[in-house]
């Protein structure tokens, strides 16, 4: 579709200049080809423009669409614009590169970020309001016995996410994996609240501050929650630095770091942002002390879990100061009008956190069933004989890691590639060999002999669903 | 209080001990409104959306009233995709399905 088709659609929400901005904003030197799949540097951060279409200008995704590679560029171009608020450095052994911190908070760069936030905004989170509706009368009580509910299910029941990592056929690699996948968050923890503890709102500027002094150690550096991250990172043998795995993101993680964003750089969300808030600390009360234990069964006892350990503890006290001493006092203050927003914010995490545990299932999955997707293809090969699309790549090529709408059939005509899933998982093609990929999934290629070719149709075959 | 959900597919109508309430869907919010009109007690469940689709028209005595008024008297309701939550009164629950005019 043209620009111009796209401006005279009823749809559009976007106009010229919209598009202009996400086109500059796109060119940024440190969003284009990488030249590995692992940064050194917390600014360069890949968003693969060829899949910044003009699909972003149009209708807001729907909770079926979330697949589609739009989604994860936009879950990605919305987090590189939200950090540009906050202030990366390298540390420890990392060298400085000025000319990259320059690039990354540049003036013209951060306007154009600033400019297409809001449609990004909407493409990415507009579903949300769709799937979830607040009606009715919501009180205190009614707050307090659904949240109730909610977190006794989150205790007692069974964490997918763990479960999947026990089960899986490489239960280190799978956490790993989980842990990269928290990464993007956990080494910069409680950046977006830290947006809403400036200004002044009374006496409840304060008791959220008082989380805040938590998340960040009191001002001890070493007990920082950040901090004990990265010395978890660290055990695990994985890279403690800043979006080092910046490209292994998925967009359903990519999605809760940014989704308090969005509710805590528009401050008129701040009484979703408190119920957010709320669901966070109090679920992760009960969710990390599984993790802790999952983790120890998979590395041993020895492996130290202060991470998650320290949450399991202190969300229970932080959970306990969202509702006591925020969004009671608040309702008391502002009155039961601002439940709907609360009870709204509360149920939004809670629904963009099951989206992102089932996506991380099915990751681990197809982690684990590469060389079955290879037999796949090899099957379908038979019966496949048309083809969508036709590469010739030289040496060392390489596509930074992106998802299909559709299942897709990827055959090796000559030479031969590296079909990338993870840090830790990757497959050898060579010619006459292929793979199915599930829609969705996570994956990046590398050209590993002086040249290939390869084709790519789309099928419906694949079984991670 | 306690919490009654369901499959919004599976329901339109429930009652809590002797009062009943309507699943009613408007403007994308989902409500769990009295079944019984505030006029002389009819069965609004029964009524149509008024051409405006802003309004609830009882089927006894055709009053009309803004869905924004009903949701005043609705229970607290919360819908996740198909997934229907309301909070009610403590006593016996039923829940069951039945054509709504409105929906």
């Amino acid at each position: 579709m043209s620009i111009d088709a796209v401006m005279q659609s009823p749809s559009t929400h976007l106009n010229a200049s919209t598009w202009s901005a996400l086109e500059k904003f796109c060119k940024s030197p440190l969003f284009g080809q990488p030249a590995g799949f692992v940064s050194a540097s917390p600014y360069r951060r890949p968003v693969r423009p060829q899949d910044v279409s003009l699909r972003l200008l149009q209708s807001p995704l729907r909770q079926d669409e979330l697949h589609r590679p739009e989604y994860l560029q936009a879950q990605r171009l919305l987090m590189n614009g939200y950090e540009q608020d906050l202030v990366f450095l390298p540390h420890d052994d990392r060298a400085f590169d000025r000319l990259d911190f320059d690039a990354f908070y540049e003036r013209d760069t951060m306007r154009h970020a600033k400019f297409v936030r809001p449609a990004l905004e909407r493409f990415t989170f507009d579903w949300l309001e769709r799937e979830v509706s607040i009606g009715g009368q919501w009180s205190l009580a009614a707050l307090r016995e659904y949240a109730g509910v909610v977190m006794a299910e989150i205790a007692t029941g069974e964490s997918t996410v763990c479960a999947a990592l026990l089960s899986s056929k490489a239960p280190r690699h799978a956490a790993r994996f989980f842990m990269v996948q928290c990464a993007g968050d956990f080494l910069s923890e409680s950046s977006a609240m830290g947006r809403n503890v400036l200004g002044n709102f009374g006496s409840h500027t304060s008791e959220l501050f008082k989380i805040m002094i938590d998340e960040y150690g009191y001002g001890v550096h070493t007990t920082k929650h950040s901090s004990i991250f990265e010395r978890l990172m660290q055990q695990l043998g994985l890279s403690h630095h800043v979006h080092d795995y910046w490209q292994f993101y998925t967009a359903s993680s990519l999605s809760l770091v940014n989704y308090f964003h969005y509710l805590s750089a528009n401050h008129g969300n701040l009484f979703r942002y408190l119920g957010a808030l709320y669901f966070t600390e109090a679920s992760l009360a009960h969710v990390t002390k599984k993790q802790s234990a999952t983790l120890k069964a998979i590395y041993g006892e020895d492996l130290d879990t202060a991470y998650f350990d320290e949450h399991h503890h202190i969300d229970k006290h932080h959970g306990r100061m969202a509702l006591e001493k925020l969004i009671v006092p608040m309702v008391g203050q502002f009155g039961e009008s601002i439940l709907p927003d609360v009870v709204r914010g509360f149920e939004e995490l809670r629904l963009l956190q099951d989206v992102a545990d089932a996506d991380l299932c099915r990751h681990l999955q197809w982690h684990d069933a590469l060389e079955d997707h290879k037999a796949m293809a090899a099957e379908l090969r038979r019966r496949v004989t048309h083809v969508d699309q036709s590469f010739e790549e030289p040496h060392g090529e390489l596509s930074v890691p992106h998802q299909h709408p559709v299942d897709e059939l990827f055959q090796v005509q000559e030479g031969a590639i590296e079909i990338v899933a993870s840090p830790d998982k990757r497959i050898e093609l060579r010619a006459g060999e292929g793979i199915v990929i599930p829609r969705g999934l996570l994956h990046g290629s590398l050209v590993s002999s002086e040249r290939c070719r390869y084709t790519v149709t789309a099928v419906e075959a694949a079984p991670c669903k | 209080m306690q919490v009654i959900q369901f499959d919004r597919d599976h329901c339109t109508r429930l009652a809590v001990g002797d009062a009943g309430y309507f699943v009613l869907e408007n403007q994308g919010k989902t409500l769990a409104v009295p079944d019984k009109c505030p006029h002389r007690g009819g069965p609004l469940h029964l009524g149509q959306l008024s051409d405006c689709s802003r309004k609830l028209v009882c089927p006894w005595h055709d009053t009309a009233f803004p869905i924004a008024s009903l949701a005043k008297r609705a229970l607290p309701t919360l819908r996740s995709g198909q997934r229907l939550t309301v909070l009610a009164p403590h006593g016996p629950v039923k829940l069951w399905r039945e054509p709504l005019p409105h929906l």
